[in-house]
């Protein structure tokens, strides 16, 4: 009876042991994973707040492009119209009738011709506008402008059904494409900017091709003068995008961008109907 | 009158809950205060009266005690827990436990006699909410420092209380039955005292932890009632 009630006090202990173990191993367990998820969480939400700030940053510089663009625009165009039709009316108001109906004529027109211009700067004055157009109507409308201003000529080649892509993804496409629109005036000395847009069934392409001078995207890369090359790359990823930069001294520079649609693409539709 | 080593626990966790009602008046956690102070007094009176030979039959005062200890835990559950279905399981326990325990107590096993069968429910009970808990402090798409938060301590040490006390809750009733009151007794204070130590000192922790004003911590950011 003695060794009976012994051996049952031992298993009552033994069984109390093993639940305490398995009880301790459960909130071990349970620590060490919280606190990989932790790290997996805080991570992730610097993921975030970087990718916002680079989306915020992209931003501002599209508005400051956009500022920039518009004020050349007036200084040389709208300015210099309004300064026409200023002398034409000056001119014409000791002239004979006949000459100053013409002069009025001629300064109708001119005057039309910068109404015309302005509406077109407004067009392009509001960032939320270019995103409501959509990416490829936001393109065709800044392509039509810098043709306009004669400095490049621009074409824009649109291949499939234009569907959106997410108000992120193409806020920093649109970007990349002002980025290298810019290089491309600025540094290349290129006559011919071709944009083609590719709407695929599951991946888009953005293709930028200048017939500028050129370069060595290597040497580029290693002097550090890459800055704006690091910098298509880098949004390119942020939006899980590929950036691919092709360029050699004397045969212009082709950059492609290639978003592979993925369910979390935010494809919210065709925009074929705002287009044209 | 000899206070063993789970009363120091019991007394220490009254202390720090004194020390620190400031920062545990506003949450939850100020349930503890007159939680602690019951179970120090039961205890104490009843090592009072033991010391001195009285045997008074006492065993409704652990029975009605240890059904209030059950209510005070099941409200810090249903107070942290975030998920509504959780809440609602929680919530409609306490009346349910209540109500089990009294028709144990007043029915079936009397009110002299230790009410195992509801002991074992409110554990199993406790468990449940203990893993609602655990599975909540897993899933969250926030960061959740467990060491800082005082439930999380509340959570470790009744889970492993009631793990711990299982076994010997479930078999208590084969010892008095086979009148094996040594044997019970001897298992009692190694397992039961030595596990209220733990339960004690981790209901400390926990009362330290808390922090007047806390960011992360859902609980502590809960109105009392």
């Amino acid at each position: 009876m003695q060794e009976n009630s012994s051996g049952f006090e031992l298993a009552i202990i033994a069984i109390t042991i093993v639940f305490l173990i398995l009880g301790a191993f459960i909130v071990m367990i349970m620590l060490v994973y919280r606190k990989r998820r932790n790290l997996h969480i805080i991570e992730k939400l610097h993921l975030q707040s970087t990718f916002k700030q680079e989306l915020l940053k992209a931003q501002l510089e599209i508005q400051e492009q956009t500022l920039t663009t518009i004020s050349r625009e007036i200084h040389d165009n709208i300015g210099q119209v309004l300064s026409f039709v200023k002398l034409n009316l000056g001119a014409g108001a000791n002239a004979a009738p006949e000459v100053m109906q013409q002069k009025i004529t001629e300064s109708r027109e001119l005057v039309a011709q910068a109404i015309n211009d302005l509406r077109d700067i407004s067009k392009s004055l509001s960032f939320h506008h270019i995103m409501h157009m959509g990416l490829a109507r936001a393109i065709e409308i800044a392509a039509e402008q810098i043709n306009k201003s004669g400095l490049l000529q621009l074409q824009v080649n649109i291949k499939g059904k234009p569907y959106g892509l997410g108000e992120q993804s193409e806020l920093v496409l649109f970007r990349i494409f002002q980025e290298s629109l810019n290089n491309a005036l600025k540094y290349a000395e290129a006559q011919h900017f071709n944009i083609d847009l590719h709407f695929a069934a599951e991946r888009f392409n953005l293709t930028l091709a200048d017939d500028g001078r050129g370069f060595s995207v290597e040497e580029r890369m290693q002097e550090g003068s890459g800055a704006g090359l690091k910098n298509i790359e880098n949004r390119a990823s942020l939006i899980g995008a590929a950036a691919t930069i092709q360029s050699t001294p004397g045969n212009g520079c082709t950059i492609t961008i290639t978003l592979q649609l993925t369910p979390q693409t935010n494809v919210n539709g065709s925009y074929s109907d705002r287009i044209g | 009158m000899h206070l063993n080593l789970f009363n120091y626990a019991e007394m220490l966790a009254l202390v720090v809950s004194i020390i620190y009602f400031n920062r545990i008046r506003n949450t939850p956690f100020a349930i503890l205060l007159p939680y602690m102070i019951m179970i120090v007094c039961v205890e104490t009176i009843g090592k009072y009266l033991a010391s001195k030979g009285l045997d008074i039959q006492n065993l409704y005062v652990f029975n009605v005690s240890s059904v209030i200890g059950y209510i005070v835990f099941y409200y810090l559950f249903y107070k942290s827990l975030k998920t509504p279905i959780f809440r609602k399981i929680v919530f409609y326990s306490m009346p349910m436990y209540i109500l089990l325990a009294t028709i144990n107590m007043a029915l079936i096993q009397g009110f002299d006699r230790f009410h195992i069968y509801t002991m074992i429910i409110g554990s199993l009970f406790l468990i449940t909410f203990i893993f609602f808990y655990f599975y909540e402090a897993f899933g969250s798409m926030e960061p959740v420092y467990l060491v800082k938060e005082p439930m999380f301590w509340i959570a470790i040490g009744l889970f492993l209380f009631y793990l711990g006390d299982f076994t010997y809750n479930v078999t208590v009733l084969y010892f008095i039955e086979n009148r094996m009151f040594k044997e019970g007794m001897r298992l009692f204070r190694l397992i039961n005292n030595n596990l209220i130590i733990f339960e004690y000192v981790c209901f400390s922790i926990a009362i330290i932890t808390c922090r007047k004003i806390r960011r992360g911590s859902n609980l502590q950011s809960l109105p009392l009632l």
